[in-house]
């Protein structure tokens, strides 16, 4: 009997059956055609390898090469990482600050709105500057492009809880802070974790903005110098890295909501 | 009977964007230790908005209203309330629920838990403890929002239409329900309901308010047995019944 909740707050069993699995064979299907065509026209008619290498010379140069991709994709993973893990931090913790006090929120918030209004890609040479040609100055990049939409999704999130919530726990004399963390942050989760979703990504542009601008390694670093080469093949085969880097995360991101908040779209 | 709740020509205003709404005009009545208690009247007369000041959670215009002789100024020690809506909280199963107003209030060791259990049991939910709260029908939910409300063992337990959402026959076994655990716990409750024959079956006085702004239009108690499934089709029933009823029409006889 006490095993039973256990097993039914494991992500929908009814969700992964036959459905899921055609979904899965038809995407094959397809990603395989697109490939076979895409070979054919390279060699078929001919295009130039530089404008456009064929698959197969892409995955020579993922095999290949694949010791210096991996290093690169090691870099940028790691901006990525704790670009995101900076704003997460920083986004929640604002947006908690900012529901506590009125005072603060509306001293903020214009500075919030400007920096939101302006294309954060813009900061990317200033951060050159300011922390360097290392990793420090792509992390900077990831963590301010992520902040905005976690910390709006968060504030959202605090707004949107029921009023009847707060009426409880008022009514069960429940302390500011226990409010916020009893009721508003769990009640927000969903929020935040939509937030979540579209920071992973931005954060990602953001580490590769920063390595185009000037950078000594990375996936951006890589497909720059490449491109300057004119080794069109080999900055496919970073590029096919960056994908590969962009879904896994984007994938842990989701796996971690399900676990989490695990009573999305039950209620 | 020593007066637990004493109501006082109680006025209670909202501002709102076309000028002042009058929610209640004139409304006095005390309330007894281990009474229970039915407002009943028309819809938008001001029922949620007298349960609301009781909770602590409105402040009133005028009058006096006081819970064991302190003025009513905030959210007091000791009061249970079932809302409308269940108002769970997804992220806990059921035994988290209704264990939280303990937890609060820093008490979560193990007389808790047993007491926490034993309000499950109470509430007919023994088997359900660790279940998700999506996994429990309209009814059951309520079932947790009430021993939620039980839980600290308050001195007054306020319900707002608390079965509102119900099907007739599950809102009957409710009914049954709640006055076993008023007769087991003996709170003194306040229940706010649309239902003539729940106000009859369960309260020993029945507030009968006017439409907007609420006054009293009648305070009737009850003096029926302890009422059981069948008294429902006595004859005395259904004459407290038509006169709740006749009441909140037109109040011709008062
Ligand atoms: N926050 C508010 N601001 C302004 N007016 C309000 C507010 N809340 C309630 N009112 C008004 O006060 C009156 C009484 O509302 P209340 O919710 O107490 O009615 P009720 O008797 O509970 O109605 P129902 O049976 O439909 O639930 C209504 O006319 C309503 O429009
Ligand atoms: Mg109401």
């Amino acid at each position: 009997m006490s095993d039973a909740p256990k097993v039914l707050a494991e992500p929908l069993p009814e969700d992964v059956p036959g459905e899921e699995h055609s979904h899965w064979l038809g995407a094959t299907v397809v990603f395989v055609v697109l490939i076979a065509l895409w070979e054919w026209a390279c060699r078929g008619l001919g295009v130039t390898p530089n404008l456009l290498p064929s698959p197969s010379a892409v995955g020579m140069e993922l095999v290949g090469n694949f010791a210096t991709l991996l290093r690169h994709t090691w870099v940028t993973a790691i901006e990525l990482v704790v670009g995101f893990a900076i704003a997460t931090v920083i986004g929640i913790a604002l947006a908690i600050l900012v529901d506590r006090s009125k005072m603060l929120s509306s001293v903020i918030r214009p500075y919030i709105i400007a920096l939101q209004a302006m294309p954060k890609v813009a900061l990317a040479p200033f951060f050159v500057i300011w922390f360097g040609f290392g990793i420090t100055s792509k992390v900077a990049m990831a963590a301010i492009i992520t902040f905005f939409p976690i910390f709006v999704s968060a504030v959202a999130g605090f707004a949107a809880m029921s009023p009847r919530m707060i009426d409880l726990m008022t009514v069960l004399r429940a302390t500011p802070s226990q409010i916020m963390w009893k009721a508003k942050v769990p009640a927000a989760l969903p929020y935040i974790f939509a937030g979540l979703e579209i920071g992973i990504l931005l954060a990602l542009t953001g580490a590769i903005v920063g390595e185009f601008v000037s950078a000594t390694a990375g996936l951006g670093y890589l497909i720059a110098i490449y491109n300057s080469q004119l080794h069109t093949a080999a900055a496919f085969a970073a590029l096919v890295m960056l994908v590969l880097l962009g879904v896994i995360s984007y994938g842990m991101v989701l796996a971690v909501k399900r676990r989490v908040v695990f009573w999305l779209g039950k209620m | 009977m020593t007066a637990l709740i004493s109501i006082a020509g109680l006025r209670k205003e909202y501002a709102s964007s076309t000028g002042k709404v009058v929610a209640i005009d004139d409304v006095s009545f005390d309330l007894g230790e281990g009474e229970f208690l039915a407002v009943i009247g028309p819809s938008g007369c001001g029922k949620t908005t007298l349960l609301r000041i009781l909770a602590g959670l409105l402040p009133i215009s005028s009058g006096s209203a006081t819970l064991q002789g302190q003025p009513l100024t905030g959210p007091s020690a000791g009061i249970g309330v079932v809302f409308q809506e269940p108002v769970l909280m997804p992220w806990r199963n059921v035994f988290e629920n209704v264990i939280l107003p303990l937890e609060l209030a820093g008490k979560l060791d193990a007389p808790a838990t047993k007491r926490t259990n034993d309000l499950i049991d109470l509430v007919g939910l023994a088997d359900f403890r660790k279940r998700h709260i999506w996994e429990l029908s309209g009814g059951m939910q309520q079932r947790v929002a009430i021993a939620r409300a039980l839980v600290a063992d308050p001195v007054l337990l306020l319900m707002d239409e608390p079965f509102g959402a119900l099907d007739s026959m599950t809102r009957e076994q409710m009914n049954i329900e709640l006055q076993r655990i008023c007769a087991t716990t003996g709170k003194t409750t306040v229940l706010v309901t649309h239902n003539l024959i729940e106000a009859v079956f369960l309260a020993d006085r029945v507030l009968v308010l006017t439409p907007r702004p609420a006054s009293v239009r009648a305070l009737v108690p009850i003096t029926l047995p302890p009422r059981t499934r069948d008294s429902i089709h006595t004859p005395e029933f259904g004459a407290y019944v038509r006169k709740l009823d006749d009441l909140i029409k037109g109040g011709a006889h008062v």
